[in-house]
This record gives C-alpha cells, sequence and structure tokens, in this order.
C-alpha cells in the first residue's frame, strides 16, 4: 500500500465510525479514548517495532505534555497555544537527553526498556512530591460553565473528537511519510542488525535518537489533549508505568511490523475494556479479559492481529 | 538529622536489605538460567503474602510455621508456570517475552482484586508492636525474625549453588545452554527447577513480609521494580551481586526516607538505578564487557 492509500483508509474508516458514533456521547467518549490509546500506541511502535527501541517510561512524556496543559492554565491561565508547545518541547527535551544518555553507552533491549521504566518512575515520585503539581492528588483545571473555544473548552464531544482523529491522522501520515524515506529505511536497517547498519555508514545513534524524540513528541501532544478534555491530571493516570504498558499492549496485540497495527490493537481492546468495565458485575474484569488476550496473543500470535490479516490477505 | 535517626535508618535499611535479598534473589535466579526477566514476580510474592495472611486467619497457623507450608506450593506455581508459560515465552521474541509475563502480572493483580478486594491485609500478632532495644536503636521483633531467617536461607542457597552438583549444573545452564545441554544435562529439567527455586523463595519471603507489611493486590508491582533494580545493580543473573544490591537499595531508601518525603525516597532506587545503568550496565558483580 501506498503511504497515501493507508493514510486515507484510516482517515475513511475513523470518519465512518465518528459519523456512526457522533450521536451518541458515550459512544463518542470510547471513540475519542480509542483515538488517544491508539496514538499513543502507534508512536510507541514507531520505536519497538519500527525501530527496535522497547521503551517503558513513555508514560514520562504523556505526562510532561498533561502537566504542562494542566500547570500552565491553572497557575497562570495560559492558553493551550502555549501550553500544547510547552509541553511537546519538554518532552523532545526530555527524550533528548534521555536518549543521549542511554545509546551514548550502548543500552539495548531490555536495559533500555528498564532504563526508560526507571526515569518514568523517578518522574513519577517526583510529581508526586511536588506541591505545585498537586502531589498525588492530581490537579484540577478551572472549568466555566460556557465553552471557551481559546482554552479548548466544549461542552459536547465532537470537537474533540475532531482534534484527537487530526493528530490521529497526522500521525500515521508522519510515520508513513518516514517509512517510506531514507529514515525510515535506517530504522528498521537498526532494528534488524544495528552493526551492520552502522558498518554500512548508518549513524546509528542519532537515527534512534530522532525516532526517541518524534515518539516522545507526539507522546506529548496526546498527553495535552488528554488534560484538556479530561480536565483533572494526576500522577497515575498520565505518569504511571501501567500506561507505559498499555501502549506495549495495543501494539503486541495488533501487530508491531505495520505501522498502523498497534491502531487496530487499540480498536480491539479500548471499547472493548470500557464496555467490560461498565457493563460487567465483576470489579477488575476488564483487565482479567485483557490480560489473558495479551499473554495468549503475545504467544500464539506474535504477528498480531493485523500481522496476521495482512499475512493471510497477501498469501 | 541526629546521629540516633541515621543508625536507625541504617539498621531498618539492613533489616529491609535481608527481605529485599530474598525476594530479588528468585528473580536473578530464573534470568541468569533461562534469560527471561520475569515481570509477574512480585505478583508471585504476593500470592505468598495472601496465603501467610489466610493461613494465620482462618487457621490461626503462626508465620513462621506457614513458611513450611507456603514455600512448597510456590514451588509448584513455579513448575506449573513454566510448564504452562515459560516454555513457550522461550520461543518467542524478547518484547513478546515481557508482554507474556506483563499479561500474568496484570492478570494475578486483578484476580487478587476480585478474590480478596482491594484492602489492607496484615498479621497482627502480639510480637508484631514488640521491639528490641539496642541502645538509640529500636528493632521490631518480626523484623529480626525475617532478617534472620532470610539470612539463613540465602546461605543455604549459596552453599547449594556452589557446592554441590545442583548447582553445578545451575551454573552449567547458565553460562551456555547449548554446552549443557551437549554435556547431557537435562535442560528442561533444570529451567523447571529454575523456576521452582526462584518462586519458591517467594514462599519463604512471602509469610515473614506479611507480618511486617500490609498485603494488598498491588504490592508486588512495587516489589517487582525493586527487585529489578537489586538484581540489575548486582549484575543480571548474578547471586551474590543480587545481595550486594539489596544491600544499596535497602541502605539507600531508609537514609532517604530519614531526609526527605516518602515519594523521594521511593524515587532514590530508580535513581541508583539509572546511574548503574550509565555507568556499569554489566552491574557491579559482573565482569566488565568493555576493557
Amino acid at each position: 500500500m501506498s503511504s497515501f492509500r493507508t493514510v486515507t483508509m484510516v482517515t475513511a474508516v475513523l470518519l465512518v465510525v465518528f459519523a456512526a458514533v457522533s450521536g451518541n456521547r458515550y459512544y463518542l467518549d470510547i471513540f475519542i479514548f480509542t483515538c488517544f490509546y491508539g496514538t499513543l500506541a502507534v508512536c510507541w511502535n514507531m520505536m519497538a517495532g519500527l525501530t527496535g527501541l522497547m521503551s517503558l517510561g513513555h508514560a514520562l512524556f504523556v505526562g510532561l505534555g498533561a502537566y504542562s496543559v494542566a500547570w500552565g492554565v491553572s497557575v497562570h491561565g495560559w492558553s493551550p497555544l502555549v501550553t500544547w508547545p510547552m509541553g511537546m518541547g519538554l518532552a523532545v527535551a526530555a527524550a533528548f537527553v534521555i536518549g543521549m544518555l542511554c545509546f551514548r553507552y550502548g543500552l539495548r533491549g531490555y536495559f533500555f526498556a528498564i532504563a526508560t521504566l526507571a526515569f518514568g518512575e523517578v518522574a513519577f515520585f517526583m510529581v508526586s512530591a511536588t506541591e505545585t503539581l498537586g502531589r498525588s492528588d492530581g490537579m484540577i483545571m478551572p472549568i466555566s460553565s460556557t465553552d471557551i473555544p481559546g482554552q479548548l473548552q466544549f461542552f459536547e464531544k465532537w470537537p474533540y473528537a475532531l482534534i484527537i482523529m487530526t493528530i490521529l491522522i497526522g500521525t500515521i501520515g508522519v510515520g508513513e511519510a518516514l517509512m517510506r524515506s531514507r529514515t525510515g529505511y535506517y530504522w528498521r536497517a537498526l532494528r534488524d542488525n544495528e552493526q551492520a547498519a552502522e558498518a554500512l555508514g548508518v549513524n546509528a545513534r542519532a537515527f534512534k535518537l530522532r525516532c526517541f524524540m518524534l515518539s516522545a513528541g507526539i507522546s506529548a501532544l496526546c498527553g495535552a489533549f488528554y488534560a484538556n478534555y479530561v480536565a483533572f491530571v494526576d500522577p497515575r493516570s498520565v505518569l504511571g508505568v501501567e500506561l507505559s504498558i498499555q501502549m506495549l499492549v495495543y501494539s503486541i496485540v495488533g501487530g508491531m511490523s505495520l505501522l498502523w497495527g498497534p491502531l487496530v490493537g487499540a480498536a480491539v481492546l479500548v471499547p472493548f475494556s470500557i464496555l467490560l468495565r461498565d457493563y460487567s458485575a465483576m470489579p477488575g474484569g476488564d483487565i482479567v479479559v485483557y490480560a489473558v488476550l495479551l499473554a495468549v496473543l503475545a504467544l500464539l500470535l506474535p504477528q498480531g492481529i493485523a500481522g496476521w490479516f495482512v499475512s493471510k490477505w497477501r498469501t | 538529622m541526629s546521629l540516633d535517626i541515621f543508625l536507625q535508618a541504617i539498621v531498618s535499611g539492613l533489616a529491609n536489605a535481608a527481605m529485599y535479598a530474598l525476594i530479588a534473589v528468585g528473580l536473578t535466579l530464573v534470568f541468569g538460567v533461562m534469560r527471561i526477566i520475569n515481570f509477574a514476580h512480585g505478583e508471585f510474592l504476593m500470592i505468598a503474602m495472601y496465603a501467610g495472611y489466610f493461613a494465620w486467619s482462618l487457621l490461626g497457623i503462626d508465620p513462621i510455621v506457614a513458611i513450611v507450608l507456603v514455600t512448597p506450593v510456590l514451588m509448584i506455581l513455579g513448575t506449573l508456570l513454566y510448564s504452562g508459560v515459560m516454555r513457550f515465552a522461550l520461543r518467542v521474541p524478547e518484547i513478546n517475552q515481557m508482554a507474556v509475563t506483563l499479561g500474568l502480572s496484570m492478570l494475578f493483580q486483578h484476580l487478587a482484586l476480585v478474590a480478596f478486594t482491594g484492602d489492607n491485609m496484615l498479621v497482627t500478632q502480639a510480637r508484631a508492636v514488640a521491639g528490641v532495644e539496642l541502645g538509640p536503636v529500636v528493632v521490631q521483633v518480626n523484623q529480626l525474625i525475617a532478617c534472620g531467617i532470610s539470612m539463613a536461607l540465602l546461605a543455604t542457597l549459596y552453599l547449594v549453588l556452589q557446592r554441590t552438583d545442583f548447582g553445578l549444573i545451575m551454573r552449567a545452564v547458565a553460562q551456555s545452554r547449548d554446552g549443557a545441554a551437549l554435556s547431557g544435562i537435562d535442560v528442561t529439567g533444570v529451567y523447571k527447577w529454575a523456576m521452582a527455586v526462584g518462586i519458591g523463595t517467594l514462599g519463604v519471603a512471602g509469610p515473614l513480609l506479611v507480618s511486617i507489611l500490609y498485603v494488598n493486590p498491588h504490592v508486588g508491582a512495587l516489589f517487582t521494580l525493586k527487585a529489578f533494580v537489586i538484581v540489575i545493580l548486582g549484575g543480571l543473573g548474578n547471586f551474590t551481586g543480587a545481595l550486594l544490591g539489596a544491600l544499596i537499595v535497602g541502605l539507600a531508601e531508609s537514609i532517604a526516607g530519614a531526609w526527605f518525603s516518602a515519594s523521594v525516597a521511593a524515587a532514590v532506587p530508580f535513581v541508583i538505578l539509572i546511574l548503574i545503568l550509565l555507568t556499569r550496565p554489566e552491574g557491579l558483580m559482573n565482569r566488565s564487557r568493555r576493557a
């Protein structure tokens, strides 16, 4: 599939689903969260599936985006036009520093995963200890009873759906374009065999860093969106290791060899777990099903749902 | 900070370190032999803690006696984990291995939440509030007991690994799986035993810990992370490294706790982890890959 076709198809599917659910606030909410987690999983997988860098600290970047917005608006009343770029800038800078350190010392595989996990946890505990960021109680953002478009405050949910859809389509578009550029080929070369790629003259550190920074920036964008949509952030929801693990779950279930694979994972699991959570009598029942699914799929279908589908379709 | 508080922090740090070491050696043993990081390690500790708690609350069994009952159960769980899951995980890529054990960890946490609710549970015997005064420092009796049993078990494990054929075989598989298989070692059997021993140590740690610390469904995740820090600090798969790592983490955490707020103290092990990964990723006790 050409990159243009992938983007068109994703856009078409999103628009159809959006049109179908836009009349119902509850379904629209599920749709928005599916897009949110889908975008996060796609940008996480740009690192893990396409460049071979497994991060377990991506919540750190989501948290930077979300807290920039929450802190900016509740302490200074700043507009999203300021806070969104600020969050992204901070996340890209953090990824640069963490990446420089990790790649300089050649951390790979489990070690890179655990190093990023450690950075994420340090941020989690630091925010939980910071008075101005509301400690572990989190921050409630000011809400008014009327719509304030300049602060991205709407009563209706469809503007939020349009925003997150734009972010998602943009992410897929950028990702597809990169996959067909020199950078994308270098990334996959690094994933498949770093030493061979380096021997052929690929600057491993620079290209890994580029991927990490891009992925972190998009994560922060999603985090900023989350803060504006939910109007409440706390360390557990935007900085916790659970969030980083969720990105991994959707990617594994959806399929890591394809850029849009994780989106499939999110599209299956997010609505499923929200519905199960709301309609089943068993507390935590959604996670039980989801955890079993994860373990079983990781063992039996290593290429994920999308990967399996594509391989069936091509033969 | 007064000297007394500092001494107290050191003594509690040492007591914690003994428990941490017991929890971490299981993780490092399994990694050393199978090259899989078990993200569900802490959940087995959680199961052992619940087992210890219910043995006391329902049957009136003292946690120290409960060890004898809980350990075999955990060893069996370990072998079941091998034959039910890990056996298959050996064949898939690293990231899928991580996903499998993460899935298990989530599964156990939420099953525990369903079965035992999210309430904190603690064994409260008369000796739970008893303390021993050593000059300016007070140590809980339960901490002393836990520390003593844990050190005894660690010493036994060390001797078994270093001095017996069983230990030799395990170390052989850890060094080279193919080499061991070529020498006629039943590698599958060794994997099973490594899981049994690695998870079995938690059967000792669990009942001891539940008389010091509350158990709830999420307690395992905390210990999994700490155990990671400890084993990486000492060097993945290295037994004595795990002991050293536990000592460092236990002490650093409790000294930081005396100085700063609890949240900052909780971040300290991770800061240490980052520093060690950046300066010596092979760990303190493993031979350096760089000359």
